[in-house]
């Protein structure tokens, strides 16, 4: 168990070095001399640079080196937490990350509490009731949830509620009617694709072969349901959690330029369009923690609930 | 060599088991018969459309839909439905370009990785870890965005972020196909590597790669218009779905006609093949 959990963390170590390998080379992929800017930047922007101190920063953080070594030098920055400053207001990006979290933070809760909500009765009902008018609007819905683009629901959420019905603000950011539209935008795809994962661990539950052992030995349903079937619902449930966070961190890219809302989202789309290299790679190394320690929590999670896994 | 091919009754099964729900499922059959159309708009492409896609008209500026333009005009008073038509080869062709070369070098990948096993498995696997460890969108937006637009770079940003789940799907199925008989026999008679891959092995992960390029079809169209609605993706005047709505979304007041078509066909797309992808996955399920 212990050895399980070791290895588990350093193979997410591991990850996580490769993704900083990839951002690194992302920058490289970058037309023009993408290094020497971020190098500018951690000195304070453009403005105040003028050849001779772009010549000395060259030398001093060894942009003439070989490309290892200079992957190197900007990993020890890394490690320090220190991502560089914006290019453009000149901010440590670290700052501008602080500031902008707790707001998707926010987004990001509710919209997983609402879909969770909405996703654990519709994905159980429609996993006992396989095959019931319930289970194919179920499944209806939910495919069409998934097809859905956000980009458009929002659109035409703000369509509806903002400007026919006037009953809340399309965008910005203030008081819980701000929420309700990006909140919504987000939960749909969530809840659906929540629900259908649901929906398919309780069918294989159903169908495991202790349950028809019970079910033989004439257990009354709702005892087993309660007992077993549940509870071997409880590792996948954990995993989706896990993951909708994740899947919340993609959403809010589209749906926080949609309602205007200050968050991560909106700054990696604002970063990008202004080519800010620190900036993008700061939340590039951002959501890809959060990610691999998302998983490493699940993988551990699961190892706790089933001793079968770290025996594999 | 022919008795030893033998990629079992699986594929046939599958095949039938699907038919079978495409002519007793209405939703299924629906779905067959929008995917169908919306490939033959994307081959016929200009020759369906009922205007020219880029005749601006400043004298039907921001026009309703009417009978002769059925989606309405943009604000150059272009003709909406022509440009979505035209639009259509453009998010087909990409979306079937990331689909090939993601599928190509997933199942290159799974392949090796499966076959071989070892540290090269080890290696191939970690590698696919970290390419999993970046969020899609975020990844693809920076990479499409650092780039520049271009379709080659969109290209690149969206192949990227997709080829491993290919490559983790054909590694499972190659690791419990690689013990089988009929691929030790091959292996005793002497038969190079490479032909026991393309023949022994890949057969047995086609059916499951169709699901999943069905569903990554429908992953790569929502994604080339979110990154056109973002503005890193294909950039206008080309009638890309995702820079239609980004166009229309200035214009949501007074023309809401502009956001709601396009919308709307990218849904209409994306919704059938998820539901081809399945309902596929039902057959297979129901085959094994």
């Amino acid at each position: 168990m212990l050895k399980y959990v070791v290895r588990r963390t350093m193979c997410a170590g591991i990850v996580l070095f490769g993704a900083t390998l990839l951002t690194y080379a992302m920058m490289m992929l970058a037309p023009g001399d993408a290094a020497l800017e971020v190098a500018i930047a951690r000195y304070g922007g453009r403005t105040l640079v003028d050849r001779d101190t772009i010549h000395w920063i060259r030398k001093k953080e060894g942009l003439d080196d070989p490309l290892h070594l200079q992957y190197l030098h900007w990993l020890q920055h890394v490690v320090r937490l220190d991502l560089g400053n914006s290019l453009v207001d000149e901010e440590p990006v670290l700052d501008l990350i602080r500031t902008r979290l707790p707001r998707t933070a926010q987004l990001a809760g509710a919209a997983v509490v609402l879909s969770l909500l909405f996703s654990i009765p519709v994905g159980l009902l429609a996993g006992m009731r396989q095959g019931s008018w319930l289970d194919s609007l179920g499944c209806a819905l939910s495919v069409v949830g998934i097809s859905m683009p956000n980009y458009w629901l929002g659109l035409l959420l703000i369509l509806v509620f903002s400007v026919q019905l006037h009953w809340l603000p399309g965008f910005g950011r203030g008081d819980w009617r701000h929420m309700v539209l990006p909140v919504l935008t987000l939960a749909t795809a969530l809840t659906a694709y929540t629900a259908r994962v649901l929906r398919s661990a309780v069918i294989e539950a159903l169908q495991s072969e202790h349950l028809l052992a019970l079910r033989a030995r004439g257990v009354d349903s709702r005892l087993t349901l309660g007992r077993h079937v549940l509870r071997s619902c409880l590792i996948p449930v954990g995993t989706i959690v896990a993951l909708e966070f994740g899947m919340v961190l993609e959403g809010a890219v589209i749906t926080e330029t949609i309602f205007a809302w200050p968050g991560i989202g909106d700054l990696l789309v604002t970063a990008v369009g202004n080519r800010d290299y620190p900036l993008i790679q700061g939340l590039v190394l951002l959501s890809a923690t959060t990610f691999v320690v998302l998983n490493l929590l699940v993988d551990i999670g699961y190892c706790l609930l089933d001793p079968r896994v770290s025996l594999s | 060599m022919s008795a030893l091919h033998d990629p079992g009754p699986v594929d046939v099964r599958f095949a039938t088991d699907f038919f079978r729900r495409l002519r007793s499922n209405v939703l299924l059959a629906g779905a067959a018969a929008v995917a169908f159309l919306v490939t033959v708009v994307a081959l016929a492409g200009p020759a369906l459309a009922p205007h020219d896609p880029m005749q601006a008209d400043l004298s039907l500026s921001l026009a309703a839909p009417c009978r002769q333009y059925p989606m309405g005009n943009d604000a150059l008073g272009r003709c909406l439905l022509s440009r979505i038509i035209v639009g259509t080869r453009i998010s087909m062709a990409l979306g079937t370009a990331v689909v090939v070369f993601s599928c190509l070098s997933g199942v290159a990948v799974g392949l090796v990785s499966g076959y071989h096993g070892g540290l090269v498995d080890e290696l191939l696997m970690r590698v696919t870890d970290i390419f999993l460890s970046l969020p899609e969108m975020v990844a693809a937006m920076a990479i499409a965005g650092l780039m520049g637009p271009g379709t080659g770079n969109l290209l690149l940003a969206l192949s990227l972020t997709a080829w491993m789940r290919y490559a983790r799907l054909v590694r499972g199925i190659t690791l419990s196909v690689r013990g089988r008989s009929y691929v030790r026999a091959a292996q005793f008679a002497g038969v190079r590597t490479w032909c026991i891959l393309w023949r022994h092995i890949l057969p047995a992960c086609f059916p499951q790669v169709i699901v999943l390029a069905t569903v990554g079809l429908a992953k790569a169209v929502l994604a080339i218009s979110a990154l056109g609605f973002l503005g890193f993706g294909i950039q206008p005047p080309a009638p890309e779905w995702g820079a239609l709505l980004l166009e229309g979304r200035n214009y949501l007041l007074t023309a809401p006609h502009l956001s709601l078509y396009p919308g709307m066909v990218i849904m209409l797309c994306v919704l059938s093949f998820n539901i081809l992808g399945d309902a596929l996955r039902d057959s297979l399920d129901a085959g094994d």
